[in-house]
């Protein structure tokens, strides 16, 4: 029986996060499923909540509080190395339908070579409401996730990725979207994580190509999810812009925002060559 | 291998000019043929085109009388034997040189025939233009569906492209900046976004057959055919764009051309709320 491990990064919403482990693991019915939740040593009461929750398939990790979010869901790869699918969760966001992890399973099972992310229904953000990544897409990525951003385009990140890899398989699950209840935290100039997300669209391309070459897919069809990029990061790019506008109240930055900032602004930097090279290739 | 470009036009002939004389220059196969959907009642359309035609041969009117949907029009075109089609608009000129050839080339690629070229997202990320292969056309049974009286057809083949995976990008711009009119006779809005939702299992039952008869290995094909309820509501967000009135508002009054397509459209809403039931 393959092993599916859900992932739950969380924070500060202790209420919020205990209910979202108790109702996904209800619709658990794949014995070798796991929960993991990932908490900061700083979040007492969160960690106290889940302390609470006797359950054989949860595991909860504490460490110190990463700069970006989806250095929390990362944390997976070194505690449960064995896996065969990862599903990140947010705690606003807990599966609804029974047997969630066997359809993500059973979705997945039908890539040979093991490459892959099962979707459900487009979610809030137009993409899906979970992304099941499988382990072999993982270590080809080195990640679940980029461990880019403070907040959000993790999933734009990894949709963009999926779509030119043309792996996506789709399992008819519902998730809640308790939007209301959990706005996102400490979202902080939505424009500059915008054009960051934007100006990395080639290290998107090149991992697409990489996992596109690591699959089984026939010479023909590689060649044609080679040639999509155009289409796609257009589409990437009109998707993504509407955050550009958003207004929103900001806390005041701190040092582990800078951090992010700065590596963010070094990661683009190096990217700026290769996008000089890219636009003198395409601009007829 | 040999490209059939169909153009729908009707009214603007000054415009339908400008529009050819920026793309006839980039047609660069000799095979390609300009195939000109013109509507019987369209003297000024038709006089222009013909006197156009004189100086390029690769310029075929074809006039009929004026069909109900804009897509019967487009597929007036697989009258003309091909191995690939495409669709232009009389207000999109093609400016890439030697287009059709690129098409061509692209579509040599599908090994079992059954593919769409596409370029970038031109216009609300659906794509400039949109050249599925003849063995395709067949399995659909029509280049667009006739079931829209404006829009919804590209959206519809793209639905259908992605369903079945099979998109091969082509480096062909098209210069829609150029001041683009209205589209005509744009009625009710929210009513066809209805329908184009409501007819998702006959997107489904068209998607399913072109797979079945893709040389595809089986485990793709349940890849894809499992995702088909995602693009359902993929669509249904962005219709819910047209029916929240974001994009357009419904501003010109019914004629009997229109009235009789609503009419023939409720076999086939039938049928789909017959599907959903049986979903249900």
């Amino acid at each position: 029986m393959k092993k599916l491990a859900c992932v739950l990064a969380t924070r500060g919403r202790p209420d919020l996060a205990k209910m979202c482990v108790i109702q996904t693991i209800r619709t658990m019915t794949n014995e070798n499923t796991v929960f993991m939740a990932a908490l900061d040593r700083d979040d007492i009461l969160t960690i106290r909540a889940l302390e609470d929750v006797k359950n054989e398939r949860v595991i909860i990790s504490i460490k110190d509080r990463e700069d970006t979010i989806a250095a929390k869901w990362n944390r997976a790869l070194s505690i449960i190395p064995d896996a065969d699918i990862y599903v990140p969760v947010m705690d606003k966001s807990p599966f609804l339908t029974l047997g969630t992890d066997s359809a993500i399973l059973s979705a997945a099972s039908h890539w040979p070579d093991g490459i892959g992310v099962v979707y459900n229904h487009p979610g809030q953000s137009g993409i899906t409401g979970f992304q099941a990544i499988t382990k072999t897409m993982v270590d080809i990525m080195g990640h679940i996730f980029p461990e880019i951003f403070p907040y959000w385009f993790t999933d734009p990140w990894l949709n963009d990725i999926a779509k030119q890899c043309g792996r996506i398989a789709y399992a008819n699950c519902e998730i809640a979207h308790l939007i209301h209840q959990a706005p996102t935290q400490e979202l902080r100039e939505p424009a500059f994580w915008t054009d960051v997300f934007d100006s990395l669209y080639l290290v998107r391309r090149s991992t697409a190509h990489k996992i596109i070459d690591a699959t089984c897919d026939e010479a023909w069809r590689k060649a044609i999810l080679k040639s999509a990029y155009p289409i796609l990061e257009a589409q990437s790019r009109r998707n993504i812009s509407g955050t550009r506008a958003l207004k929103v109240k900001e806390p005041e930055p701190d040092e582990r925002y800078y951090r992010a900032k700065a590596a963010a602004l070094e990661l683009v930097r190096q990217q700026i060559p290769a996008i000089e090279e890219d636009q003198r290739e395409t601009t007829p | 291998m040999k490209l059939v470009i169909g153009l729908a036009t009707r009214g603007r002939p000054a415009l339908l000019m400008t529009t050819l004389s920026r793309t006839l220059p980039n047609i660069t196969n000799p095979d390609t043929v300009l195939f000109a959907s013109i509507d019987e009642d369209d003297k000024p359309t038709l006089d222009a085109i013909e006197m156009m035609a004189k100086d390029h041969p690769v310029l075929m009117p074809h006039v009929e009388p004026r069909p109900d949907t804009v897509a019967e029009k487009w597929n007036q075109m697989l009258a003309v034997d091909a191995d690939v089609y495409v669709c232009m608009c009389d207000d999109g000129p093609i400016i890439t040189p030697g287009f059709d050839q690129k098409i061509l080339d692209a579509a040599a690629i599908f090994p079992d025939g059954i593919g769409v070229v596409t370029n970038f997202g031109e216009n609300f990320t659906f794509p400039g233009f949109q050249a599925p292969t003849k063995r395709m056309c067949d399995l659909m049974g029509y280049f667009f569906p006739p079931y829209f009286p404006y829009w919804f057809v590209d959206h519809w083949l793209l639905d259908i492209t992605r369903m079945i995976g099979r998109d091969m990008f082509a480096d062909v711009r098209l210069d829609c900046n150029a001041n683009r009119p209205p589209t005509q006779e744009m009625r009710e809005p929210p009513f066809w976004a209805n329908v184009y939702d409501l007819l998702k299992s006959e997107r489904h039952r068209v998607a399913t057959r072109i797979l079945d008869a893709m040389d595809e290995p089986e485990w793709r094909k349940t890849m894809l055919k499992s995702h088909f309820p995602h693009w359902d509501d993929h669509s249904k967000m962005i219709n819910d764009m047209l029916r929240n009135g974001h994009v357009v508002k419904n501003n010109f009054p019914p004629d009997e051309r229109y009235l009789r397509l609503k009419r023939k459209m409720a076999e086939p809403i039938r049928r789909a709320l017959l599907d959903m039931k049986k979903e249900l």
